[in-house]
């Protein structure tokens, strides 16, 4: 039953859009300007403020290939996937019930939002005074800041879904396990990934200052050591080598979703805009 | 598939009446829709058409009277109903993230049939009804009438007793609804199941109808029209006169002229 539908929908899908995004040349052009700018500002700057680019690719090296340095950069990753899995995990079923429930809304949605709007540092400095071991400090910082993010677009995602289908599915009487996984499980999805995406840089940003405060391993407490000993390689090092992964991760999850999501309509390619064609008027 | 005849109207409706807030939107309302028949309920927009539509289906509960579906109280006892009512809508309200066959598995998981049935049952509806080669595209993939032929295939798949459309054909061009009224039609009657359709159109209740059900109002039964099986389009014309000044009394009372496309029901 499958096959000749699947052939059809190949042949009406639309232009593969990212593969002509591999054959732009725009961001290569743009990596090659900011190389030969960085290497030629680094030949006029002292290397405390600007090294140059053979002293930051070997200090890259150093990192990548020493154990203690690799385990820093893994246990940051760590962190940041243990918390964010657990604001995951709670702030879902938080969204959850708030969005099935209207008394949990009443009582959860507001300090929710609350939470929400207390800057980031203060829970740093919360956490410090709270908790004595590093991991938990993390952890809560992590937990507490991108929890709301998951709440709040897992609930805004429940309220979404269209009454219709509620309707629809409700006419054949199903059961509450099939509704969640037929209806409110894929309806939510979207906006699962969504948090996580927006959550994944956050998460990394707030690791990052809770290790700078009190941790002694993580990318966190690398970089205040070299702060310490004016090591700008290994801060650039260490920066480029956590946004690689971030970007790498932020792929992974895209990735994912353009599976999970397959269903959504492709957008069409956007024609060039170019000079406007004459018209002929006869 | 339950073919035994039962003794008691498939759905009855006695003195019924419905009430939101300060708007009555059904008022007395009493009439019997015998087992296996199909019947079209017909009225102006805002006569309590849907608001009947879900008393019948269980989805709202009557302000005062009783509505009988085989014989029991489909509001009370809802959970008795599962694959014993299927809905079809105005909008197909087919599942974006599923693909046509994966709908028609959906209805049939809400409904709890054995999961060993639905892949038969889906490939035999989605056959029938035209989409052996549809079956794996997204509804967004497909035209308005391939979308309601699946919602047809969804609910014809659970295979009910009664099977209850509001106003299902009417958002599809006439070519399209046309050829889908006759499907509709055919199924139901080859099948034995017992049909209401609801819709704003007369000709479209003479077709499908074997009794036509005119609401008025709000939400009260002006006529209840038993239609022949040979519809004379002069016979036609009469009832849709009678029909339209039930409706709208001011209507028949301007003398609209009459629309040509009942010539071909019946």
């Amino acid at each position: 039953m499958a096959t000749p539908t699947a052939q059809a929908s190949a042949q009406t899908s639309p232009a593969p859009t990212a593969r002509r995004r591999y054959r732009d040349p725009s961001m290569l052009i743009l990596v090659a300007v900011l190389l030969v700018a960085w290497a030629v500002a680094s030949r006029f700057t002292p290397a405390y403020d600007l090294p140059s680019i053979p002293s930051v690719a070997q200090q890259t090296a150093h990192i990548l290939t020493t154990g203690s340095t690799l385990a820093s950069l893994f246990t940051t990753l760590l962190r940041v996937a243990a918390g964010l899995a657990c604001a995951f995990v709670a702030g879902t079923a938080i969204g959850l019930l708030m969005g099935a429930r209207d008394a949990a809304m009443r009582y959860l949605l507001p300090p929710i939002r609350f939470v929400q709007g207390i800057p980031s540092l203060s829970w740093v400095i919360v956490a410090v005074i709270w908790f004595p071991g590093v991991e938990t400090r993390v952890w809560f910082v992590m937990v507490v800041v991108t929890l709301p993010g998951f709440a709040l677009q897992t609930y805004d995602a429940y309220r979404a879904i269209p009454a219709d289908l509620r309707d629809m599915a409700r006419s054949f009487r199903p059961g509450r396990v099939a509704l969640f996984r037929e209806i409110t499980l894929p309806a939510i999805t979207p906006g699962i990934f969504t948090a996580w995406k927006v959550n994944l840089g956050l998460g990394i940003r707030m690791v990052l200052i809770a290790e700078l405060v009190g941790a002694t391993v993580g990318v966190g407490a690398q970089l205040l050591s070299a702060e310490q000993l004016f090591d700008m390689a290994s801060v650039i090092s260490w920066t480029l080598l956590l946004a690689v992964c971030m970007l790498a991760l932020q792929g992974g999850i895209e990735l994912l979703e353009s599976r999970v999501l397959r269903y959504r309509p492709q957008p069409e390619a956007q024609p060039r805009v170019g000079p406007a064609t004459p018209t002929s008027k006869g | 598939m339950r073919t035994e005849a039962a003794a008691h109207p498939a759905i009855e409706f006695r003195n019924v009446n419905k009430t939101f807030a300060d708007h009555r939107a059904v008022h007395d309302l009493t009439f019997a829709i015998n087992q296996r028949e199909l019947v079209a309920v017909v009225g102006m927009t805002g006569c309590g058409k849907s608001t009947a539509f879900n008393l019948m289906a269980g989805l709202l509960p009557p302000t005062s009277g009783e509505v009988r579906v085989e014989a029991r109280d489909p509001y009370r006892e809802f959970g008795w109903f599962r694959r014993r009512i299927a809905m079809v809508f105005q909008d197909s309200r087919l599942l974006p993230w599923r693909t046509a066959v994966q709908n028609v598995y959906a209805g049939m998981k809400f409904a709890a049939v054995a999961k060993e049935e639905w892949a038969t049952r889906a490939g035999t509806w989605l056959g029938r009804l035209g989409l052996a080669d549809r079956a794996d595209a997204y509804p967004h993939e497909l035209s308005g009438g391939q979308r309601q032929r699946v919602s047809l295939a969804r609910a014809f798949a659970v295979d009910p007793d009664i099977i209850l459309c509001d106003e299902s054909f009417s958002a599809l061009d006439e070519v399209t609804g046309a050829a889908l009224r006759q499907e509709f039609v055919e199924l139901v009657r080859d099948n034995h199941k017992t049909g209401v359709v609801i819709t704003h159109s007369i000709s479209e209740a003479f077709f499908i109808g074997d009794q036509v059900l005119v609401l008025r109002p709000p939400g009260h039964l002006a006529d209840d029209i038993t239609v022949p099986a040979d519809l004379d389009p002069a016979v036609a014309d009469e009832l849709r006169e009678r029909i339209l000044a039930e409706m709208s009394p001011q209507t028949a009372e301007r003398g609209e002229p009459k629309q040509p496309d009942l010539q071909g029901a019946g």
